[in-house]
């Protein structure tokens, strides 16, 4: 009997001789952010690799001194490749470590590229089992290479740099904040056509370096990039989707037209209504906003019942014409439905859709849209009076 | 009595027919879980290891808890059903921050019928009804056997239903429909506060329980059935040989994921356990009905 369980128990121990796929840290080059660009080759693709450098990321060096051009984290690798797993696997030609992904944040695409259809981009993405779903997915204004490379001074990997400005965004609520699960839920979904983050470069004047800013909004037909949006109509975008969180809005004073106020916004909510009559399809947009007053630059007493509700008027005013602007552009312009109507017909007329559903892509610059801007205005700061000389 | 012998008892040898077919279930059964086991583990944790690994060991720690009696196999599923019902709830709370409610909407957009259909097919799936009817001489309180049906398909259902909320509102209808492993996917995607993430290896361990459970009571069942099919009065001397003919038939009986898939799918799987939850007991249960055999067995 008893040995018979000694060689059960040697039978168990098979189990225990180790794993297939143990990876020591010291054998990885852990990826942090991905740069996908055309290549120079014809119909090839060059990939940067930002790969993290473990004993740079320490503030000083242990042996003392400054480093000239060190204090960067990452090393950025570019290979190229037919795929983006052919291109990673070319990459390990070059570096000494095998690449690995579940650490990857950001995912760019080059503008060129993106114009062409970005689908089979990502099949690499979320088919792997070592990338997250959760990563960043950015469209570069021009090159995606120069983006990842960009120096920051707060961080030394730019890849949590640039985590950190998407996730910080909604302080201005004029960019969108786009992961590869939300636009892959977008992008087969027969109802709309995704939107991506924009990212671009830009010159710093004082210290002659670049700079990375991340605005507006990335369009697509599709897979396919039709174009950006700027700003305020990225903002209006965000008021369709209630996705506004915070943010400052400008309106001129309404005594001195020449000067402006700052309005900050505390909270807004949307709703989208469609409506079909007749087979022609109707949708009324309500947006609910409140704020404070929170500058200005004239120098009256705004502080009454009459001069807030101005300023109200004055508020639905700017943020029924950003919504406008986005709206003219989306459906007649590009024709996509990046606002969610597709899905609130869908919603609302089940059955209606499944004749809507095919020429929906058609219909879309002879929607009616109705905006519907209710904005408060509710506090004018810690003081009333502005700061004036007698 | 347990299926092999009420059938024996109320058909004869035509019972014995009916027997061998429920061998048979529980042996495939038995070899289809493990191979599933294997494919999550290959295709989502350990790429380059081979898949008998997973197999092999967890058919062991099977066989090891199968030898040493029933009673070991449920009092282990004592310690391990609370980890895993705790394990989907908090998935399901850690990821409602990410879920699309409007995915799931419009609400029964053709009518209630296809939802009917849906409910059958997953009925058929609760192939777990059949481990009672199997148990059926080792349950303490036979009279309180309708009870345990009941929190049966209660629990099943309160697996089921957050389960499917939660991967349809957060991948979206056609996503969810695409994914592999739509659960894991939703345990990788938990970020809570930005320290608690890429938690889904804690996830897996936990699973990993749950699949040798799984796998054991299947197991078991498949060597007492054929035990009491060729009439041993000890079950104990052919574990080990199952064990050979599960881990071989694992392996054999497709050749890749998508094969096993597309055998898994609705369309075949839902008729395959049909015949085993409910066409084959109807025939027992009319054939006894009129012939008034086995109505005093029980």
């Amino acid at each position: 009997m008893k040995r018979k369980y000694f060689i059960l128990l040697m039978i168990l121990t098979l189990a225990l001789a180790g794993c297939w796929n143990r990876r020591e840290l010291d054998t990885l080059s852990i990826v942090s952010a991905i740069a996908i660009d055309k290549s120079e080759e014809e119909g090839k693709l060059s990939v940067a690799f930002q790969i993290i450098q473990p004993s740079r990321i320490k503030g000083s060096s242990p042996t003392g001194g400054t480093e000239a051009e060190g204090t960067k984290g990452v090393w950025v690798l570019t290979s190229t490749g037919h795929t983006i797993f052919d291109a990673a696997r070319n990459a390990t030609a070059q570096s000494d470590r095998r690449l690995f992904f579940p650490q990857n944040k950001v995912i760019v695409i080059g503008e060129e590229l993106a114009r062409e259809g970005i689908a089979p981009l990502l099949d690499f993405f979320h088919r792997d089992p070592e990338p997250r779903r959760m990563s960043w997915l950015l469209i570069a204004k021009g090159n995606a290479h120069d983006i990842i490379s960009a120096k920051h001074e707060q961080e030394n990997i730019p890849a949590r740099a640039i985590d950190s400005i998407i996730k910080s965004s909604s302080a201005t609520s004029m960019a969108v904040k786009v992961n590869l699960n939300d636009f892959l839920k977008n992008l087969t979904s027969p109802a709309s056509d995704p939107i991506a983050c924009r990212i671009e470069m830009i010159q710093d004047h004082q210290s002659k370096n670049q700079g990375i800013r991340f605005t507006g909004a990335a369009v697509f037909k599709k897979d396919k990039l039709v174009g950006f949006l700027d700003q305020y109509e990225t903002r209006g975008l965000n008021w369709i989707l209630g996705k506004v969180v915070s943010g400052i809005i400008l309106i001129k004073s309404p005594i001195n037209e020449s000067k402006y106020l700052a309005i900050e916004i505390i909270r807004a909510t949307s709703r989208i209504i469609p409506e079909i009559q007749d087979g022609k399809v109707k949708i009324t947009v309500e947006v609910t906003e409140e704020g404070n007053l929170a500058e200005q630059f004239s120098d009256v007493d705004l502080s009454n019942t009459e001069m807030f509700k101005e300023l109200e008027k004055r508020k639905a005013q700017v943020i029924k014409s950003e919504i406008q602007s986005v709206l003219k552009k989306g459906l007649q312009e590009w024709r996509v439905d990046i606002f969610g109507f597709g899905k609130a017909v869908h919603r609302r007329y089940p059955k209606e859709w499944k004749t809507l559903q095919a020429k929906w892509r058609d219909m879309l610059p002879e929607i009616d849209v109705e905006v519907k801007v209710d904005a408060i205005v509710r506090d004018s700061g810690i003081s009333t009076l502005p700061a004036k000389g007698r | 009595m347990s299926i092999i012998e009420s059938a024996e008892a109320v058909l004869g040898f035509a019972g014995k027919l009916i027997g061998i077919l429920y061998v048979w279930f529980f042996i495939h059964q038995t070899s289809t879980i493990l191979r599933e086991m294997g494919e999550f583990l290959t295709a989502a944790l350990c790429p380059e290891t081979p898949i008998t690994v997973f197999i092999v060991t967890t058919t062991l720690f099977a066989a090891y808890a199968i030898i040493k009696g029933l009673e070991t196999i449920c009092r282990v599923g004592e310690i391990i059903a609370p980890i895993i019902l705790a394990s989907i709830v908090s998935v399901f709370f850690m990821v409602a921050r990410d879920i699309d409610i409007y995915a799931l909407t419009p609400v029964l957009e053709d009518g209630i019928l296809p939802v009917i259909y849906g409910g059958v097919v997953i009925s058929a799936m609760t192939t777990f009804g059949l481990f009672l009817w199997m148990l059926y001489p080792n349950i303490n309180n036979p009279e309180k056997i309708w009870i345990y049906i009941f929190v049966l398909f209660l629990v099943i259902m309160l697996i089921f239903i957050p389960t499917a909320i939660a991967t349809v509102g957060v991948f979206g209808l056609e996503q969810a429909k695409a994914l592999n492993f739509p659960f894991y996917h939703l345990v990788r995607i938990i970020s809570i506060g930005s320290f608690l993430e890429r938690i889904d290896a804690l996830f897996v361990s936990f699973w990993i329980l749950g699949m040798f459970l799984h796998t054991a009571i299947h197991y078991y069942l498949a060597v007492l059935s054929t035990a009491q099919f060729l009439k041993l009065s000890n079950y104990k001397p052919i574990v080990f040989a199952m064990g050979t003919v599960t881990v071989s038939l694992s392996m054999l009986q497709a050749d890749s994921m998508i094969a096993l898939n597309e055998f898994l799918s609705y369309r075949i799987l839902t008729w395959y356990y049909l015949l085993f939850t409910f066409f084959l007991p109807l025939v027992l249960l009319i054939v006894s009905t009129f012939s008034k055999k086995g109505a005093d067995f029980r």
